[in-house]
């Protein structure tokens, strides 16, 4: 990958102030991302996972520009973003999109679907009047809805429909990267696929880049190139696909893969269960050393007090652990 | 059955008896609205042995909790109704039953969960009392000895420091916690069935292990039986002994878990199994990973549509406009349960024309 990165993230930071007492002062801060580096190349799907409270999701909106980095760098195609106010920002955003959880709380209810895809158009003065219609109206079929739908409210579609129009308002200004927040994590079974598939056909498409934001494993490794795992605000493994989930290195993804129920009772498909203690524990005060040693089975005295570096142990395969 | 009735007194769960726990026949639960009747649960069957695990999966709107909160008998009367069908616990018929004795049932010999725990307990009481005012309602425990029965309740479901901890309000504990503390509920008064509905669906995956991981240890002390609703196929592979398919309020699909997941003989079941990624299909495979940027892995076979609504009255099978092997027949009625292999029922009409599964 000698060709400059899509997205570049170094060393993020992103602290939130927790006041409290008379003068709402400053008594802690919650780490939520605490230095996270990484990059996403072009046409490549970069998953970042990890439990809920690990970060992930506020590195996305560090990211978006949706809140701003304590510290650290984003860079988007090289060029750093991470200063730039509101006005500067506006030009870039047509090239980093956006497609969110619930597609319910994310699209407005009084809006038709139409112009909901269409809005971006006109907003980035791309296409206007007949010509809007008719891109929103190709945009709508290459995403599974159909035109005559454009008519319609979010609140007549379907979870997975919802998920199209979503999509589709991403797609309209033909971004470069689309920072992808458990994107199928509500949707039902048998409608995830459709929107996965979907997903992996325009990614093929348009050489988009995702950065996939997501919790189910299954769902990351059926979709991912590389994946980033995250905990308590930091990135303890990074690797490609196949080493990552075939041969994981950080005792924390090893129990994070291990719980996963497989769906399959023959007993030779059923793997040793990890069954870590406890719970993850607060961003507010998180433990010194490495943050996993509380529930690590491994953990020993250097984990207590000196925080592991994250380290290439194998091409491409990062690793921040003592025993490795 | 009825000859093997047992007293209606706290069952033993030693006991040996042939005839199931719990018996639903032809169970009919409507909504209806300004829309119309949704038939949310229409002509469920279903048997829940001693000491079982029985999973129900399905999707959203399938029926399931529905079919849950009807053995309950928490249906919203508001606008639900169960409008048919029988529900037989332990030779008792429960649809009939005058409400103070279903009190006495519910809660006491079959009790839930449910999926988010934090909207099932009362925020403004410390959790310790919300463990005891079941304890002493079904029980008749003093105030003390219910609390003390609380607290053990708390250190077997595994809460460090139970004794503190009993004292502690919902908002204070974490969301795995606060399960645990919901199955301390459950299972205070040793229940014969527990109904848990999509219990650990909040949770994050290690938390799920060790929820997953704590119920099984209940039941195994107690030898309560567990009805376990869930959509997710891999929480049902590893916890339950025979599973239910649901789809918009039928069942179509049972059988012993080994046998569903060999050869699922429905073709939602079948959908449902071929379109979810699967841990380490990937990497097994392994010509889809050359190299980490070009090739993109296999396709995911998708169920086509959305699931339909349940409002009015579907003349054929529910799952034929999305069915790839639907046939004439399919649209025009409904198909009848037929039992495939021993204890393996399925509803389809061409259950035995389903070419072979696709190696998974």
């Amino acid at each position: 990958m000698a060709d400059t990165p899509v997205l570049a993230v170094e060393a993020l930071v992103k602290h939130y102030p927790v006041r409290g007492g008379l003068l709402s002062r400053e008594i802690a801060t919650v780490q939520a991302v605490d230095g996270v580096s990484f990059q996403v190349a072009s046409g490549e799907t970069l998953g970042l996972v990890g439990e809920s409270g690990c970060g992930k999701s506020t590195t996305g909106k560090a990211i978006l520009r949706l809140v701003d980095a304590t510290s650290g760098t984003i860079r988007l195609e090289g060029e750093d973003i991470t200063h730039l106010d509101r006005a500067a920002m506006r030009p870039r955003r047509r090239r980093l999109q956006v497609i969110f959880q619930d597609p319910y709380s994310s699209l407005d209810p009084r809006m038709s679907a139409g112009d909901i895809v269409g809005e971006p158009l006109s907003n980035y003065g791309i296409a206007n009047g007949e010509a809007r219609s008719e891109r929103v109206a190709r945009l709508f079929e290459r995403v599974g809805l159909r035109r005559d739908q454009m008519r319609k409210f979010p609140h007549e579609f379907s979870g997975g429909q919802r998920q199209r129009l979503g999509i589709a308002r991403a797609l309209a200004v033909e971004p470069k990267v689309i920072v992808c927040d458990e994107p199928v994590s509500a949707l039902d079974v048998s409608v995830q696929a459709q929107v996965i598939n979907l997903l992996m056909d325009l990614q093929q498409e348009f050489g988009l880049s995702y950065l996939f934001i997501a919790h189910d494993l299954a769902v990351v490794e059926h979709i991912c190139h590389r994946v980033a795992v995250m905990y308590l605000g930091r990135i303890v493994e990074l690797a490609p696909r196949r080493a990552l989930f075939a041969e994981p290195q950080h005792p924390y993804t090893e129990a994070l893969l291990s719980a996963v129920p497989v769906p399959d009772p023959r007993p030779a498909q059923r793997r040793r269960r990890i069954i870590l203690q406890g719970d993850v524990p607060s961003p507010v005060n998180p433990p010194a050393g490495c943050r996993f040693h509380t529930r690590c089975p491994y953990a020993f005295e250097r984990c207590r007090s000196e925080s592991p570096e994250l380290r290439e142990i194998a091409p491409g395969h990062h690793v921040a652990c003592h025993l490795r | 059955m009825s000859a093997s009735v047992k007293a209606t007194g706290p069952s033993t769960a030693t006991g040996k008896t042939q005839a199931p726990v719990l018996t639903v026949t032809g169970l009919c639960t409507h909504f209806h609205t300004r829309d119309g009747v949704v038939r949310a649960v229409d002509g469920v069957s279903l048997s829940l042995e001693r000491g079982e695990t029985l999973g129900v999966v399905g999707e959203s709107g399938c029926g399931k909790s529905v079919t849950a909160l009807s053995i309950m008998r928490l249906v919203p009367p508001a606008a639900g109704r169960i409008v048919g069908g029988s529900i037989r616990f332990d030779g008792t018929e429960l649809l009939s039953l005058p409400p103070a004795s279903m009190r006495a049932i519910r809660g006491n010999r079959i009790s839930m969960i449910f999926q988010e725990p934090m909207s099932s307990l009362n925020p403004v009481m410390s959790v310790g009392r919300q463990i005891a005012e079941t304890v002493a309602l079904h029980q008749r425990l003093s105030r003390r000895a219910a609390l003390d029965r609380a607290v053990e309740m708390l250190t077997l479901v595994k809460i460090p420091e139970p004794h503190r901890r009993a004292t502690e309000f919902p908002h204070q504990l974490s969301g795995g916690m606060r399960q645990r503390v919901m199955i301390a509920i459950a299972m205070a008064c040793t229940p014969t069935i527990l109904i848990a509905d999509e219990p650990t669906t909040a949770l994050d995956v290690t938390i799920q292990a060790q929820i997953l991981d704590l119920m099984q240890e209940m039941k195994e002390r107690t030898g309560a039986a567990v009805m376990l609703i869930t959509h997710d196929l891999g929480v049902i592979a590893e916890t339950a002994q025979r599973v239910i398919v649901m789809y918009a309020g039928r069942k179509v699909e049972e059988a012993p878990v080994d046998a569903l997941f060999a050869h699922p003989r429905h073709p939602y079941t079948r959908g449902l199994m071929t379109s979810i990624p699967r841990l380490n299909r990937a990497a097994a495979d392994s010509t889809s990973l050359s190299t980490p940027s070009s090739t993109s892995p296999r396709r995911l076979t998708e169920i086509p549509g959305v699931v339909p609504s349940l409002i009015g009255v579907a003349a054929g099978c529910t799952f034929a406009p999305r069915c790839p092997y639907a046939s004439e027949q399919c649209s025009a009625a409904f198909p009848p349960e037929r039992e495939a292999a021993p204890g393996h029922m399925v509803a389809c009409w061409n259950a035995d024309a389903l070419p072979a599964m696709p190696d998974g």
